[in-house]
């Protein structure tokens, strides 16, 4: 008996969960998926992205939607990896979208992504970094953000070019250390430099791992010092970071800048514990936030009105938009398309080719094609450069789009 | 020169390792409890230091006058209430109650501090004095300084004093010196405040190089564990040369081979000691199966 009213009492349940969202199925909409974190550990910075894909659809409506349709969003959760899976499961299956956007972080990408391209259903990334979501060959997968190597390239870029300017001195005649942590997140910037680096033709004066678990990084910072390097590209967490900083100044090892991949390097307990001396000294490759130049970003200013009047606080991260620069160049492949058909959206993804001053970051969109080793990958896709100064980290390159006030300083 | 610069850099790298492992040879050594909670007390008395500074504006060197006697009680508190009910059973239940306490000291950090990077940001601690090429850290310089005489005092004390003779009674023959009329509960209990209060001093004086979050202890415990065992167990010096030894081998493999080999090469170091002279480099022969003598 108890068994049989369980089953009960769960039909029912079932039967109040489902039973809104098919009356919510109407002709005159576009359902679309998304997976994000939205509880868990990850929840925080996946809700805040979330927003930025929201964003984009509260903007698209009030423009008319697509396809003279309105467009809707089913939210999935996925606070882990396992949780992406079966979700985009149902989406796929239950829900029957045509696409699907995502998630902020790489793991619940690289499983949900699979998932949906199982299903020929359009797995569309917008925020997670991982090189490998891209490296699979899965035709159905599209990413709008930049990736964890091109954190390494964006830092030897901005190293050879306006850093190098900003000094005086030519490409060529940089001297370039690179130094990351062993784990994933540093070894792939370490070998997005060593990539670009090798294209251009430049040696790198220092090229070494570390574990950032280590309780001292003296010996690193001797050779660095040895190799007497014009700037330092660093990979770190925020602890090894900052003792890394310390044992440099200890040493007396100067150099003209630091540029850092996000990572430790940006938070505020780094600035914190190392004070005025990281002012105009450190640089930070990484996601831009509402401090673009309104000049440069147009609507970046409307952008932030509108989540503060949508979700009644500012924005507490830089994620939303990246993350709504992605699904903004999602419904100019829709409208393309001109249907919801699978192979139709693929075709008109595959021709994408959004010019850089008609997105809000001012990078364009384009994707790797069939055949190459990041396919769907959008090889426009770039980084911009902060640093710190005053406490605060400022956008100061590319030098348009600086926060008004603000430019790049050297030592 | 730049060599030079590396075999200080290691010294005083040494002189860190040293001081945190002191008192665990003291306790692991004479008192033969192997004290995995070890690395949460640095972590305890880092975050006293920390507080100390930030809430009540003492510098971190003066701060020591409060954190180490406060790690003495600490200490003796942990001996009276998880090792005390235990002395007798076999080593490993000891290992399960310290491996334990460690566990709950790092969440109860977790809760109460969270999980952020706290430092000091002290002018000190950044000055250098130059000498030709070769930079000198002060704070640095305190630390390996500090292990020396703490190292020599304790040798003094545990061969001098009565009391030291009364701890090294205990460790050689418990049944023995109780017949003699020592007291092994208070023996035990002063000599786990005692590692604790030194561990207490090392938390302090690194505060200003290092930084606190609650598993912080886990990074030094390690490598201190090796420092006892290869300085030979319980010995003090065995300790504080062990660590310098230590030290000087990561500075120099960093510099000279490659900075990710440089916990393999102490490593191979550790193990060929071991292989040739198992009672460690100070330890009496047996000293790894009967303790002090």
């Amino acid at each position: 008996m108890r068994i049989f009213r369980h089953a009960l009492l769960t039909a029912a349940l079932v039967a109040l969960l489902v039973a809104p969202m098919g009356t919510a199925l109407a002709a005159d909409e576009i359902k679309l998926g998304t997976i994000f974190s939205r509880t868990g550990p990850l929840a925080n910075l996946g809700l805040d992205s979330w927003r930025g894909a929201e964003l984009a659809r509260i903007v698209q409506n009030q423009k008319g939607g697509l396809l003279g349709k309105k467009i809707v969003f089913v939210n999935g959760d996925a606070p882990n990896p396992k949780a992406a899976v079966s979700e985009t499961e149902r989406l796929c299956t239950v829900e029957k979208v045509p696409v699907i956007l995502g998630s902020f972080s790489s793991s619940i990408s690289l499983a949900a992504s699979a998932k949906a391209n199982q299903h020929k259903v359009i797995y569309w990334e917008l925020g997670a970094v991982g090189d490998k979501i891209t490296e699979r060959g899965l035709k159905y997968v599209f990413r709008t953000c930049p990736t964890g190597s091109d954190l390494g390239r964006d830092q030897l870029r901005f190293a050879l070019g306006e850093l190098a300017k900003k000094i005086g001195k030519k490409p060529s005649e940089m001297k370039v250390a690179s130094i990351y942590e062993d784990s994933a997140y540093g070894t792939a910037c370490a070998a997005g430099i060593r990539d670009l680096a090798k294209e251009k033709g430049i040696k790198l004066a220092v090229d070494e791992a570390y574990n950032y678990k280590a309780t001292d990084l003296s010996s690193l910072v001797m050779r660095v010092k040895a190799a007497n390097p014009d700037v330092i590209l660093e990979s770190s967490y925020e602890n090894d970071a900052i003792m890394f900083f310390r044992q440099a100044q200890e040493a007396g090892l100067k150099v003209r800048q630091f540029v850092g991949s996000g990572g430790g390097m940006n938070l505020p307990g780094y600035q914190k514990a190392l004070g005025t001396a990281t002012s105009g000294y450190v640089c930070n490759v990484g996601y831009p936030g509402y401090n673009l130049n309104p000049a440069y970003a147009k609507g970046i200013k409307e952008l932030e009105a509108l989540y503060t009047k949508t979700f009644g606080e500012k924005p507490n991260s830089v994620f939303s938009v990246i993350n709504y620069m992605g699904t903004m160049a999602l419904w100019d492949v829709i409208n393309r398309a001109g249907s919801l058909d699978p192979e139709a959206l693929v075709k008109a993804a595959q021709a994408t080719n959004i010019p850089a001053d008609k997105t809000i970051l001012r990078f364009g969109i384009k994707f790797a094609g069939p055949g190459s080793k990041n396919m769907g990958q959008n090889v426009l896709a770039r980084y911009f450069i902060s640093q710190w100064q005053d406490g605060k980290l400022w956008i100061v390159s590319p030098a348009a789009a600086a926060t008004p006030g603000r430019s790049l300083q050297v030592k | 020169m730049v060599f030079l610069q590396v075999l200080i850099n290691g010294l005083f790298l040494g002189g860190v390792y040293a001081l945190i492992s002191l008192g665990l040879t003291l306790i692991f050594g004479v008192i033969r409890v192997i004290n995995f909670a070890h690395g949460e007390i640095l972590m305890i008395s880092m975050y006293a230091s920390f507080f100390c500074f930030s809430i009540l504006g003492l510098n971190p060197y003066l701060s020591l006058i409060i954190v180490v006697p406060g790690m003495f009680l600490v200490g003796m508190f942990i001996d009276q209430v998880i090792i005390r009910p235990i002395r007798n059973a076999p080593s490993y239940m000891q290992i399960f109650a310290t491996v334990g306490l460690s566990v709950v000291l790092i969440n109860l950090a977790l809760v109460f501090f969270s999980g952020d990077y706290r430092s000091i940001n002290l002018t000190f601690a950044k000055q250098v004095v130059h000498m030709g090429d070769i930079g000198i850290s002060l704070s640095r310089f305190i630390v390996f300084a500090a292990a020396i005489v703490v190292a020599w005092l304790v040798w003094l004390f545990l061969g001098k004093t009565d009391m030291g003779k009364q701890i090294r009674a205990i460790a050689q023959d418990r049944d023995a010196a109780r017949l003699m009329g020592i007291n092994p509960n208070k023996i035990y209990m002063i000599t786990f405040g005692l590692g604790s209060a030194m561990v207490g001093l090392a938390g302090g004086l690194i505060m200003p190089l290092y930084y606190v979050f609650p598993s912080v202890g886990a990074y030094f415990v390690l490598t201190a564990f090796v420092v006892v065992v290869l300085g030979g167990l319980g010995n003090m010096v065995g300790a504080l040369l062990g660590g310098l030894i230590i030290g000087v081998i990561d500075s120099l493999s960093g510099f000279y081979l490659d900075p990710a080999l440089k916990e393999m090469v102490y490593f191979v170091v550790f193990l060929l000691v071991l292989l040739f002279k198992p009672s460690g480099l100070m330890g009496m022969i047996g000293a790894e199966e009967m303790g002090l003598k």
